[in-house]
């Protein structure tokens, strides 16, 4: 299997490929295994592929496996994306393994109700308030064991940002430098 | 809860419909320019990165990663059906995400580099109010044939001080450029005027309502602790003032508008040097 290891929870083959359909190989292992983001990726995606590049909503055409989204696949030919490009038959949409999400709506309650959704939420208000950068592109990791009160906080505050936002403030990391 | 839970996080999962046809790529492409190739490599933890963070690589790779010309090197595969993954992850001149964990690991471990302020850019609509709080009225016109105020240069500077633009859908800069700085170094300079002479009724820098303290001491000339600690935001050392009355001590006793330039120099020096992180 390539230079790596998968790693995924989800089934090796629960997303498109070459092998069961697909017309991009998220199943190759060539030299990296893709499907280790990609069956994540592949979950969530026909959720958002209704919404073309300018960002507005374009209602899918429905026909099964078969569905055509609006958005275009980057093969010859630049065809539009079909559900079967994302999932093979039998395949949900999802937030995550164990996470189906069937519609958006489902989508936001699902990350809502989330725990490290609700964690990512302080992390990234606690990067804010340090002023470091994004906590994925600039590598800005925030470790739970530093923050873990005011992510209990969080929880137990009926997710008042705003109250979180100002405890980060008068936090002792914060008035302290 | 959940409306803004999904307002907050939907634009890094928006992202993943982009990069959802990104696979990686084959042995025809480079193997270092693709997903992770070994666990924990750049994927991003869960953990680490909530909502944002499972497929890290990915998502980071998101940006232009819509369909590529065909046949051109974004496509790679034996069928011409895999994607190259940009090794770019986020924004033109961005660094290779191993640098910056390379970068992040000198600053020492998470448990402690994470309790460190860093130093940010300053929101453009953030510098608008501290320069309105300190005294300056953004609103001003130059008479004709005369330098722009700090109130148009700020207006003007949007762009150059990367403000949002949210018609392009871009965000506010996070970091400063040179020509960002250096449009933010005019725009002290030219409020310098307009602090002195009115800082010390500027409610954000008086004690008590109503009673302030001047920039200069009217007697000795030098400068005032409480108004150099609020046009830097932060108390002054006791290095900050003896740098502050040296540069006020180099004005020509004898020449009254050398001793305004410099205290304009020694006000825009000091705030330049305080909100742009020197």
């Amino acid at each position: 299997m390539g230079a790596g290891q998968y790693t995924s929870p989800w089934p090796f083959e629960s997303i498109a490929g070459a092998a069961n359909g697909g017309r991009v190989d998220f199943l190759d292992v060539s030299s990296s295994i893709c499907a280790n983001c990609h069956t994540t990726a592949n979950h969530r995606s026909p959720l958002f592929a209704v919404f073309d590049a300018a960002g507005q909503y374009v209602a899918p055409i429905d026909a099964g496996q078969d569905t055509e989204f609006s958005v275009t696949v980057p093969v010859d030919g630049v065809p539009f994306a079909k559900l079967s490009d994302f999932l093979p038959a039998g395949q949900t949409t999802a937030w995550k393994f164990d996470k189906p999400a069937v519609t958006l709506a489902e989508l936001g309650q699902i990350m809502a109700d989330d725990p490290e959704v609700q964690t990512c939420a302080v992390q990234r208000m606690w990067n804010y308030a340090m002023s470091k950068g994004d906590i994925v592109y600039d590598v800005s990791d925030v470790p739970v064991s530093v923050i873990d009160p005011l992510i209990k906080e969080f929880q137990a505050n009926q997710f008042n940002l705003r109250a979180t936002l100002r405890s980060i403030f008068v936090h002792d990391d914060f008035v302290r430098f | 809860m959940a409306k803004r839970v999904i307002t907050w996080a939907l634009p890094g999962v928006v992202f993943t419909v982009g990069f959802a046809f990104s696979a990686c790529i084959s042995s025809q492409g480079d193997p270092g320019d693709g997903c992770p190739t070994d666990p924990g490599s750049g994927g991003g933890g869960i953990g680490t990165g909530g909502a944002g963070g499972e497929g890290t690589t990915s998502s980071s790779a998101s940006t232009g990663s819509g369909p590529g010309p065909v046949g051109s090197d974004d496509v790679g595969g034996v069928d011409g059906n895999n994607f190259h993954h940009p090794e770019d992850p986020a924004s033109a001149g961005q660094k290779n995400p191993f640098e910056i964990l390379k970068e992040r690991a000198e600053e020492g471990p998470p448990e402690v580099r994470t309790r460190l302020h860093s130093c940010s850019r300053i929101p453009y609509t953030a510098i608008g109010a501290f320069l309105a709080s300190r005294g300056v009225n953004l609103a001003a016109v130059a008479p004709a044939n005369q330098p722009p105020t700090a109130g148009q240069l700020y207006a003007a500077a949007g762009d150059s001080l990367g403000a949002a633009r949210y018609d392009v859908r871009q965000g506010e800069a996070s970091f400063y450029t040179v020509a960002a700085a250096t449009k933010l170094f005019d725009i002290f300079v030219q409020s310098a005027p307009e602090i002195i002479a009115n800082i010390e009724s500027a409610p954000a820098c008086q004690l008590s309502a109503g009673v302030g303290k001047p920039m200069f001491d009217e007697v000795t000339g030098k400068c005032v602790y409480n108004s150099v600690s609020c046009i830097m935001g932060r108390p002054a050392t006791d290095d900050d003032m003896e740098l502050c009355n040296l540069m006020i001590a180099q004005a020509d006793p004898n020449s009254p508008a050398d001793l305004a330039n410099k205290q304009r120099i020694t006000v825009a020096a000091f705030l330049s040097a305080a909100h742009t992180c020197e």
